[in-house]
């Protein structure tokens, strides 16, 4: 396993939910290396490959967990874009929010997320939560094949 | 005219007898009382036979020409505003009663010897009779041309008569003593008396007495001083039919001139028919003053003709005002060209529509306007029926429900406003207050679970205090939602199984039910009009509501069933239970949020539940309510409406 491929993008915007789901994942032993977008804007500049991310490494996250309520580029808007990208589209989107409105959910799935997580309340299900997400998309599920081009927006 | 022969007769029998009594008392006198000398017996030789002869055609001759004389005398005083030359008659008469007494003396001479006497009247009798002749042979070239004129006045009197005949009136001539002096046939007709019954009749036999006592155009004044008057000129009066019957006439009155003096010419008109004819027509008249709706008549020149109460009340116009003047003062606004509206008339011959006019005191008026065409017999436009209602009242009260209508339009469309507000609020609220809670939690967990060991037993307890206040915040939060979504849900309306739908309920609580003893009966429940999702929320808080206040008995029996519904016909469903109850006093704090009547330490509960289950049953136009006795259990009743209410 290479340790410096970057496994899951977690696109979130609260500090604390970041540290708890990077705290949850890390107890089990899921996963190595988990890079962090805080907006909408970092996330696709992340995929694409712009910005403050023109030079990073090539390669694509085996999974993104991304939350909904996102500053400047919402996360329908980011999953729109990922999911209408040929190159992008076959990456594995978990979509965790404290949302449940319908709207949300429809909107979700018409767009091809792959899975739709309200996140839990209570932290020790948050904490099991995470952890079979963790579980199933990086171990039990057979990922799509590496992405090892640049996608073009 | 001429008397009847009847009559004519009857005076010459008369003159006869008279006559004859004359001169049969001195002759009876004679026979009983003088000598039997004879002084004119020389002159009939004494023969008795040729006295007697002469005696007795003396008597008749004297007679028969005293009678002549007489009838003359009768004719004359009779006939003398017709008879020609009565003068001459005179003469003859007198003439003729010369000659008579001359023959009479003849006869007293047979017996008296007044030889004088005959003399003077035979000198009378010579002078009445040269003065006749002399007059005779004067006259008698202006007597044959009269005669010729009588001859063709006749001829013109009968085409006068026919003339008169043709008359659609009733023509009656009278002279100046109010005589009837000709009818014509309409006359005879409308009054119902023959010719011959009128002529020589006053004409207060036909028009009443007491009209020309009250008319100041009576025919005594007028025949005095007579002059044209046409139909419809003088006063309604009243004619007399032979059967007594009045009846209303028109009468016009002409002077004719004539040789026999100023005649005048009445033309009576019987206007029953046009009067019946005018009542209906005022009849109907008053009908159309009955209504508020203005009616108007105008010709094709816009000059008002008709101009009801209606129209006056509308308008501000009297009708002396408006009729007369052209409807141009209505200061009409159509809703559409004129020339329109007058093609429709012409064609269809009815127009509608709302017009705005403005009234004599410069109020704006709209009123909702029908018009009709009318025409006469040869189908031109004569003149325009307008009927008219004021609908400016209706029309105030469209515009102000239009005014509301938008009102209210602005009014949905700010509360869809604040809806997507309280959407994106409420959304806002599951999203970004539930995060910060997590955060509690989760960093109380990590602390208690990575660095517990160095914490004592007093910090561990505030961290336990921590932690159940965040959990505590996250039920509200999730409650008021759950209330918040279903104040703003409508009601998918389904008939529903209360019994199944009771069945899941349950199946939902058994975590609650675990090492319990309940004892659910479940009555006959119906199937309902609802909102399946909404009323499982509603029976949902009902039972963990009656399974909570429940806990501290030793057996729990929660009774749900169907009581028989009230006078609106609705099921009425209730939920008893034999728990702790409470005290009514409270229960119009039931209903309300965050409301609670148990302490948070008894009974764990965030006070939304039983908020919710109302609101639920309200949306279906239900209502609920509970009856409660301190720890002697509560017993909640709800009904609902129907989709139809």
């Amino acid at each position: 396993m290479n340790s410096n491929r970057c496994e899951i993008l977690l696109v979130e915007d609260s500090s604390a939910d970041v540290e708890l789901t990077i705290h949850a994942l890390r107890k089990e032993n899921l996963v190595n290396k988990i890079d962090v977008a805080r907006d909408g804007e970092e996330a696709l500049d992340y995929l694409f490959f712009r910005g403050a991310y023109s030079a990073r490494p090539i390669g694509q996250p085996k999974l993104i967990l991304l939350d909904l309520k996102l500053p400047k580029v919402s996360g329908i808007e980011v999953l729109r874009e990922i999911k209408n990208n040929p190159t992008l589209k076959t990456i594995p989107i978990v979509v965790m929010t404290s949302s449940k409105e319908d709207k949300d959910v429809v909107e979700s799935y018409k767009l091809g997320v792959n899975s739709y997580i309200q996140k839990p309340l209570d932290f020790d299900q948050f904490r099991e939560t995470i952890r079979h997400i963790g579980m199933y998309w990086l171990v039990i599920n057979q990922p799509p094949p590496r992405i090892l081009e640049k996608p073009t927006p | 005219m001429l008397p009847r022969p009847t009559t004519q007769t009857k005076y010459v029998f008369v003159g006869f007898a008279a006559c004859a009594a004359l001169v049969a008392i001195p002759l009876a006198l004679k026979t009983t009382t003088a000598s039997n000398f004879l002084p004119h017996g020389f002159c009939y030789l004494w023969n008795p036979q040729l006295l007697t002869l002469h005696l007795i055609s003396d008597l008749l001759i004297f007679l028969s020409y005293v009678a002549i004389a007489g009838s003359l005398a009768f004719l004359v005083y009779k006939g003398r505003d017709h008879v020609p030359f009565h003068w001459m008659f005179i003469a003859f008469g007198i003439f003729i009663i010369a000659c008579g007494f001359t023959h009479l003396m003849e006869v007293v001479m047979i017996w008296k010897p007044l030889y004088w006497l005959a003399g003077y009247v035979k000198a009378i009798t010579a002078i009445a009779s040269v003065t006749t002749a002399i007059a005779l042979s004067i006259f008698v070239p202006k007597i044959i041309s009269d005669a010729a004129d009588a001859a063709s006045s006749t001829k013109s009197e009968e085409r006068f008569q026919t003339l008169l005949d043709s008359a659609p009136d009733a023509m009656v001539i009278v002279n100046t003593n109010g005589a009837i002096v000709l009818v014509n046939s309409q006359t005879e007709k409308v009054f119902g008396f023959s010719k011959q019954e009128l002529l020589g009749q006053k004409i207060e036999m036909l028009i009443p007495d007491d009209f020309w006592n009250i008319s100041p155009t009576a025919p005594e004044s007028f025949l005095s001083d007579p002059h044209v008057r046409a139909m419809g000129a003088g006063l309604e009066l009243f004619g007399l039919r032979k059967n007594g019957d009045g009846f209303p006439i028109e009468i016009s009155l002409s002077p004719l001139k004539t040789e026999e003096g100023t005649l005048v010419i009445s033309a009576i008109r019987d206007i029953t028919q046009r009067k019946l004819g005018e009542t209906k027509l005022k009849d109907q008249a008053e009908l159309l003053e009955l209504t508020n709706d203005a009616i108007f008549v105008r010709d094709m020149n816009n000059v008002i003709q008709f101009w009801n109460r209606g129209a006056e009340l509308r308008y501000g116009w009297s009708r002396e005002e408006a009729v007369g003047q052209t409807s141009s003062i209505l200061q009409s606004q159509f809703p559409e060209p004129l020339e329109e509206i007058e093609r429709k008339l012409s064609i269809t011959g009815h127009w509608e529509g709302e017009i705005t006019q403005t009234t004599r005191q410069g109020a704006k008026v709209v009123v909702g306007s029908r018009w009709t065409l009318q025409r006469n017999q040869n189908g031109d436009s004569k003149g325009i029926l307008q009927f008219s209602n004021d609908i400016t009242e209706r029309k105030r009260a469209e515009e102000s429900l239009r005014q509301s209508n938008k009102d209210l339009e602005k009014r949905s469309l700010e509360l869809e406003d604040s809806n997507k507000e309280l959407e994106a609020f409420s959304y806002s609220v599951s999203h970004d207050l539930r995060a910060p809670i997590r955060q509690i939690q989760g960093f109380v967990k990590i602390l208690a679970e990575d660095h517990g060991n160095q914490l004592d037993m007093r910090a561990q307890h505030h961290l336990t205090r921590i932690e159940e206040g965040a959990t505590r915040m996250a039920v509200l939060i999730d409650e008021l939602l759950a209330l918040a979504q279903v104040g703003r849900q409508a009601v998918r309306w389904q008939v529903t199984g209360l019994r199944a739908l009771i069945d899941e309920v349950i199946a939902d609580l058994r975590p609650e039910m675990q090492d319990r003893n309940v004892e659910w009966n479940i009555g006959n429940l119906p199937f309902v009009d609802c909102d399946p999702a909404l009323m499982k929320i509603a029976i949902g808080n009902l039972l963990s509501n009656a399974l909570k206040y429940t806990r501290p008995r030793a057996k729990a029996m929660i009774e749900i069933g169907m009581e028989s519904g009230n006078a609106g016909g609705r099921q009425r469903i209730f939920v008893r239970d034999n728990g702790v109850g409470f005290n009514m006093k409270h229960a119009n704090q039931l209903f309300g949020v965050f409301q609670r009547l148990h302490r948070a330490e008894d009974f764990e509960g965030t006070g939304i539940g039983l908020a919710t289950l109302q609101r639920i049953i309200q949306k279906h136009g239900g209502s609920v309510w509970a009856y409660a006795e301190l720890d002697q259990g509560a017993t909640f009743y709800f009904e609902l409406g129907t989709s139809k209410d």
